[in-house]
């Protein structure tokens, strides 16, 4: 059994309904996609949510502790901490979204090529993607930060080449799994071209894997994203990213905590948030896993 | 074993001579005059100065050239001199490598401790309440910034407390950072190790020694541990690696002297000599750890070794 | 006979959520006496295997819960004892051997250590353990047994492991021995080695069994009694003789009719070949095949050559490993053999570029082993039937719709069925699916590789039935693969028999199942076990497979051929 006998997209609603079922009695995953759409709300509704203007400066109002006026305090400068935490997270969204797509069209590419063409292609496409992954993210992401120069969308391209290989092996993996069920040999042996087998065949059955994947990759990349921007090596100032807002918190660690605090916070919540919906998404997409709770 | 071990040493080879390729690239891919980027700093470079550097660095002959120059300045263990500072790249990144080691070193020790424990009792007890809450500690550890928990954690115990030095050389310095960088990877390594040895627990051979009336520990020791375990030295040599490069941001956060607080230092000072060299030095690491991981599993399964 | 050494009582088990409202097992009742191997039979899902595993208390933990019964062995109720008590039974007093030889010994211990563990686990004092091992390992017919006891599982083959597991089961000398499926997973002949080992260590060691089999062949060979269970009931218990003679139950009449026996099926009518021509509709000529594996070569085929008439059905023979797959797939160029010659209407296809290929797919269709896998799961039903008509352009719009539906009536499925995906069918429906989707393009020749070896034997009978009766309406040519001589007895007109990539007998199926000219057929047909208890076999004759002659091809008589 694998990930494709128990389909969603192509499933009758029954099992639809069934997965959904079972999606909603695993609690975490639950929770997940709670903090995820709340996430996408705020970051969507941010202007009607935030009582101040992120960037709006007040000399008067430098480093407040959390109030009724100001719930997260405000930073050196007397922005409003609530406001930018809030703006935050449109560029974190927007992080996971750029850089996730990046690494999932080129990687699910790669894969899928290297995976179907075999022979030459295959060796070659797969040992540099091995040579790139044994790199690890951090590197490969400095090393592209290096290249390109500091800012928030070199940091996102960044992220998304790092993260990149790792998408290629599991769709790769994924492609030669499937390359070896009798429907691909049945596919051939009915004479199907390069094109039906590429998009009709696998594509449809590698796609869940692979939204699983992506699903769990938004938790790594803004967690590779704000340690970019961390470094000073991603978003810059005046940017209320929230890796840069923690980095700039801490010259006032002693004074305002909660400058450093809140961003972490929010960085970890919505992190756990992508990793539960990740885990619940892969639990209803692969039956092996199913059976544990 | 002997083709597995060739074919494993080929694959490290050909890793660093792509490498070499990338880094030796890496000035070209660099948008705009790498020259003119490096010594923008600088001042009063005149175009005289420039365009000797260019030819001091070998800009100007055919990419081809330029490759042959730089391997064989390598091979002669000529990595360049930093643009800051004129030093040896190489000597300067051999001297802070032992700090890099140690710390990557003592943090898996504390990872591989905690996570294999814990992923390895969560399967045991999988189910129940015991194993939801490991597995919840578990997560929260892998979702937290591990550059986040190491700022509490100074703030906590090196400022506020001051039981511990804020920075420095001597293994006081070394708790905060080890700790760190050993929680965050912790909770991958126990959920991996959960699920590899849940995989074993479900095995037909498990089934097996159960009807055959043996023990419940010499089950757990003997079979699942024993066979579990291999693809968790395997993963713990990847995870390795992944502490070397977690500890460029640890080391940060810490002011430990590593060679990754360099590689930030270089990369704000544009010092292409030293990026390259410490990609190279990072390259023979990653290359170095597989290695003897590779053989380890070779040694432990005996599918591997008897082939 | 003597009194019954264990009792099984009204034991009913449940599953899951339903495990009330649907149980797996329920109220299953009988007895075991000494020296007495009774036979639990039955198809998949009849919980056959559920019930005795749950007398070892070895049901999957968390999901199985037994919700009533006793079971009483030695006075005391196995399935409400205590771990440690159960665990003092388990291996020492009731032993268990499993259908997976090839996963059921732990890959990264010694043969030595997991057999010795097992006297150990209950007498942690014993001595000469590894001297008992090893008598044991002798008594099992191992080569070598002391090597054998520093050897890994992977260095053993699947009769060889299975050998080790009875060895290991039989140790402790249990007073019952539990056998789930002990030779499925096994080639024929390797099934009759083993069953005859467990027949005589069974008398040897004075202990009874409890056989779990879906072949009536194994039970008429071992069993004294048999019970035959469906869908978590039993539903006749009788003596092996009395069963087999007289079956009470509709559902035992309909199990035993099912089982193909060799010796009893008329030669198929050959279907009326389209105008006369009499060319074969596929020729292979001297196919040559050798794959590299851990640096030795395997020639997978060796100068392998037949020739399929039209409307006739040639079945190729063998054991795992004979190279029969590897011929099917080469036909198809799904795998390029090294050397030799496809004919197809006088053309070698092997010559042919991609284009021209795909266009000859269109004369040949395969359908596989394994209905599950062969039908893309997110793929509806009605485009999978359609898409080899689609892909070679035979029809589009309203009359692809409208051939479509025929071809799912033609198969004995119902139009209503055509929107569903493949998760939704039984394996006979998707074998049925299958054979749907390759006749859509009128293939000349249908290659089908071990159609009917996924099946319970039931619904095997019906997937034979319908290729039969396509064969004679549509004038089809089959090269059937498998594995089952009574299964090719009722398909083939022609049988070639392969050993080690060759073809080593070729002729008509009753000059090659009656007259086999070869000793390995020989072999092959004796080592069939046969559905009926009346009928026992001699003694096997065991030869060493590279004994076997391998010379080229010569006459027997017209038509028959067999290896010098």
């Amino acid at each position: 059994m694998s990930l494709q006998t128990a389909s969603v997209t192509g499933g009758t609603s029954s099992e639809t309904m069934l997965k959904l079922k079972q999606f909603m009695s695993n609690r975490g995953a639950v929770l997940g996609l709670v903090i995820v759409m709340t996430l996408i709300v705020v970051a969507l509704f941010a202007p009607m949510i935030a009582p101040y203007d992120p960037q709006m400066m007040g000399a008067g109002r430098r480093l407040q502790p959390p109030s009724f006026a100001y719930p997260f305090g405000t930073d050196e400068f007397g922005r409003d901490l609530y406001s930018r935490v809030i703006y935050g997270s449109r560029l974190t969204l927007l992080i996971a979204a750029i850089a996730v797509g990046i690494a999932l069209a080129v990687g699910l590419t790669i894969g899928l090529i290297g995976g179907y063409a075999g022979g030459w292609t295959e060796r070659v496409v797969m040992r540099l993607v091995d040579v790139v992954f044994s790199f690890t993210e951090t590197l490969i992401a400095l090393a592209a930060v290096a290249i390109l120069g500091p800012s928030l969308k070199n940091a996102m391209i960044a992220v998304g080449i790092a993260t990149m290989p790792f998408y290629a092996r599991i769709c790769y993996s994924t492609v030669l799994v499937e390359k070896n069920k009798p429907y691909f040999e049945a596919t051939v042996a009915a004479g199907a071209g390069h094109a039906r087998i590429l998009f009709l065949h696998l594509l449809p059955n590698i796609l869940p894997t692979m939204v699983v994947v992506a699903t769990l990759g938004v938790s790594t990349a803004i967690l590779a994203a704000a340690g970019l921007s961390f470094l000073g090596l991603g978003a810059q100032p005046p940017s209320p990213e929230w890796g840069w807002m923690l980095s700039a918190g801490r010259d006032y660690f002693s004074r305002a905590p909660w400058m450093m605090i809140v961003p972490g916070v929010a960085i970890a919540i919505t992190v756990l948030g992508f990793n539960l919906l990740g885990d619940g998404v892969r639990e209803i997409l692969d039956p092996r896993q199913t059976n544990r709770r | 074993m002997f083709r597995y071990l060739t074919h494993r040493i080929g694959t490290a080879l050909l890793t660093v001579w792509i490498t070499t390729i990338a880094v030796a690239m890496l000035i070209h891919i660099v948008p705009g005059d790498p020259v003119q980027i490096m010594y923008a700093q600088s001042q009063g470079t005149t175009p005289e100065q420039l365009e000797e550097i260019r030819t001091r660095l070998g800009l100007n002959e055919p990419i081809w050239v330029q490759y042959g120059m730089f391997v064989s300045r390598i091979v002669q263990g000529d990595f360049g001199q930093t643009i800051r500072g004129n030093q040896p790249v190489l000597d300067l990144l051999i001297g802070r490598l032992p700090n890099t080691l140690l710390l990557a070193s003592v943090s898996l020790v504390i990872a591989a401790l905690v996570g294999v424990v814990f992923g390895f009792f969560a399967a045991y007890k999988r189910g129940t309440a015991v194993d939801t809450g490991l597995m919840i500690t578990a997560l929260i550890g892998v979702s937290m910034p591990h550059f986040w928990l190491g700022l509490i954690l100074l703030f906590v115990f090196a400022v506020n407390l001051a039981w511990l030095p804020v920075a420095g050389e001597d293994w006081r310095s070394l708790v905060l950072p080890a700790i760190t960088l050993g929680v965050a990877n912790a909770g991958i390594i126990a959920r991996l190790t959960r699920s590899s040895m849940i995989d074993i627990l479900n095995q037909d051979f498990v089934r097996t020694a159960r009807a055959k009336g043996l023990h419940k520990g010499t089950i757990l020791y003997r079979h699942v541990l024993m066979a579990g375990l291999i693809p968790v030295v395997t993963m713990l040599g990847l995870q390795f690696t992944y502490m070397l490069g977690g500890a460029i941001v640890v080391e940060n956060v810490f002011a430990w002297n590593g060679i990754g607080r360099l590689a930030i230092q270089a990369i704000f000072q544009r010092d292409y000599p030293l990026i390259q060299g410490f990609i190279l030095i990072f390259a023979c690491l990653v290359v170095t750890v597989s290695l003897i991981m590779d053989l380890l599993y070779a040694v432990l399964d005996p599918r591997v070794r008897l082939s | 006979m003597s009194s019954p050494i264990l009792t099984v009582d009204n034991l009913t088990i449940g599953f899951g959520r339903s495990a009330e409202q649907a149980p797996a097992v329920r109220n299953l009742s009988y007895y075991l006496n000494a020296n007495e191997t009774l036979a639990i039979v039955g198809e998949s899902g009849s919980g056959k295997s559920v019930s005795s595993m749950a007398l070892l208390g070895l049901l999957p933990q968390g999901t199985s819960r037994i919700l009533n019964g006793t079971a009483m062995f030695d006075g005391r109720d196995l399935l409400h004892l205590g771990e440690e008590d159960q665990r003092t039974i388990r291996g020492k007093r009731i032993s268990m051997i499993f259908q997976e030889p090839m996963t059921s010994l732990n890959p990264v211990l010694t043969i030595g250590r997991q057999m010795t563990e097992v006297v150990q686990a209950h007498d942690p004092g014993a001595a000469n353990v590894e001297k008992l091992a090893v008598t044991m390992l002798d008594r099992v017919r191992l080569p070598d047994p002391s090597g054998m006891m520093k050897r890994y599982p992977h260095q053993l083959s699947g009769g060889q492991r299975q050998r080790v597991m009875i060895a290991m089961a039989l140790i402790n000398r249990p007073e019952i021995l539990i056998a789930d499926e002990p030779t499925t997973a096994l080639d024929v002949t390797v099934q009759a080695q083993i069953l005859e080992l467990m027949r005589e260590l069974k008398d040897q060691f004075g202990t009874s069994m409890l056989l779990i089999t879906h072949d009536m062949g194994v039970v008429a060979e071992t069993a004294d009694r048999v019970i035959v269970m469906k869908q978590g009931e039993r539903v006749e218990e009788g003596t092996v003789t009395g069963l087999f003679e007289n079956p009470t139950h509709s559902y035992t009449r309909k199990l035993l009719a099912a089982v193909p026996k060799i010796g009893t099926s008329d030669v198929p009518p050959k279907a009326d070949a389209t105008a006369g021509s009499r060319a074969p509709v596929v020729e292979a000529k001297d196919l040559n095949k050798t794959f590299r594996s851990k640096g030795h070569d395997v020639h997978a085929l060796n100068e392998v050559s037949f020739s399929i008439p039209p409307g006739e059905t040639l079945a190729l023979v063998g054991e795992s490993g004979s190279g029969k797959s590897t011929a099917a797939r080469a036909i198809l160029r799904l795998m390029e053999v090294d050397s030799g010659e496809i004919l197809m209407d006088g053309q070698d296809i092997r010559q042919f570029g991609t284009q021209l290929l795909r266009k000859s797919r269109k004369q040949m269709q395969m359908i596989f082993q394994d209905p599950y896998g062969a039908l893309d799961p997110r793929m509806r039903v009605d485009r999978l039937v359609a898409e080899p008509m689609r892909i070679h352009n035979i029809a589009s719009g309203r009359e692809l719709q409208d051939r479509t539906e025929a071809l799912f009536r033609q198969v004995g499925l119902t139009a209503d069925q055509m929107r569903r995906y493949p998760h939704e069918f039984s394996g006979g429906q998707r074998q049925r699916l299958c054979i749907a989707r390759a006749l859509g393009v009128e293939p000349k020749l249908i290659v089908a590789d071990e159609p009917t070896s996924a099946l319970d034997v039931s619904i095997q009978a019906q997937v034979i039935e319908l290729m039969l009766d396509l064969q004679q309406r549509l004038g089809l040519s089959y090269l059937f693969i498998s594995h089952d001589l009574a299964v090719v007895e009722q398909m083939s007109h022609s049988i070639a028999v392969m050993l080690h990539g060759r073809i080593v007998e070729v002729g008509p199926r009753d000059a090659v199942l009656k007259t086999p000219a070869h000793a390995y057929t020989r072999e092959l047909l004796n080592a069939i076990p046969i559905p009926d208890p009346q009928r026992t076999r001699g003694k096997l004759t065991v030869t060493d497979r590279s004994a076997f002659s391998k010379g080229p091809l010569l006459p027997v008589s017209e038509f028959h051929l067999a290896a010098s």
